[in-house]
């Protein structure tokens, strides 16, 4: 399985703890790095393994009704393209609920970091204590920390 | 580009200013240039939010970070509506 991500879930986990992401397998283009960058203020890529993909190879491309494609940037586009293109193999990583919305609505699956996490501690990627402390702290800048709250009761569930 | 506009401030609202351009040391109207961009750039966010418009295009069209977008997006205080049903279907 391939993990795309966008620049909202490279932004949130390296201001909470980039450390995490020497347990994640995760991939993207390389707009999405030069745009964390400029955001950062450091290359994410020279620090964690962020495997980068090609958007020339991209075949297939995702159909956007233009009243929609308005509301996306040129690098969301892009993104999406590539995720549809890798649709049967891949999960797209993003915390911006239109780029979600337009990924599901394609048949590309979709989650969010915290439901990431979460998916990491059911399938053992990560230690589970280890994923609980950094949602934790990943909710102090999270757009939507109900959404984490929501996550870390589906996490107690479970164990 | 820019353009002047002259407003009338009530008193209370000027004075506050104008401490603010004393502690700060900048002139009175770059203070009020701070006020009114930050608080115009946050309704725009919201509104184009709401409009459906993606974190980057916003970014792009307020000219301000993700971050900042970000951060002033979870002030609307949302929740994922299909996040539990979500959860639910995460395999292992």
């Amino acid at each position: 399985m391939q993990y795309i991500v966008n620049a909202t879930f490279i932004i949130n986990v390296s201001r909470t703890d980039v450390g995490i992401m020497e347990n994640m397998e995760v991939s993207t283009i390389k707009e999405v790095i030069e745009e964390t960058t400029y955001e950062l203020g450091i290359k994410i890529s020279d620090h964690v393994d962020i495997k980068s993909i090609s958007t020339k190879t991209t075949k297939e491309k995702l159909r956007i009704p233009s009243a929609k494609r308005k509301l996306l940037s040129s690098i969301d586009i892009k993104l999406l393209n590539v995720a549809y293109a890798n649709r049967k193999n891949c999960i797209l990583i993003t915390d911006d609920k239109q780029i979600r919305t337009m990924a599901k609505t394609n048949h590309v699956r979709s989650f969010t970091a915290p439901q990431y996490i979460a998916y990491m501690i059911k399938n053992k990627m990560i230690d589970a204590n280890e994923g609980i402390s950094f949602l934790n702290n990943l909710k102090r800048i999270y757009i939507r920390p109900k959404d984490i709250d929501a996550v870390l009761k589906s996490i107690k569930k479970w164990r | 580009m820019s353009e002047n506009i002259n407003v009338t401030l009530p008193d209370n609202i000027a004075k506050y200013l104008h401490m603010k351009s004393k502690s700060e040391y900048l002139p009175m109207s770059a203070v009020a240039r701070q006020y009114i961009a930050k608080s115009v750039v946050e309704e725009m966010v919201i509104e184009y939010y709401k409009q459906g418009f993606s974190i980057k295009k916003l970014a792009e069209i307020t000219d301000t970070s993700i971050i900042q977008i970000m951060e002033i997006l979870k002030g609307l205080d949302e929740v994922l509506e299909d996040i539990d049903e979500e959860l639910d279907e995460i395999e292992t």
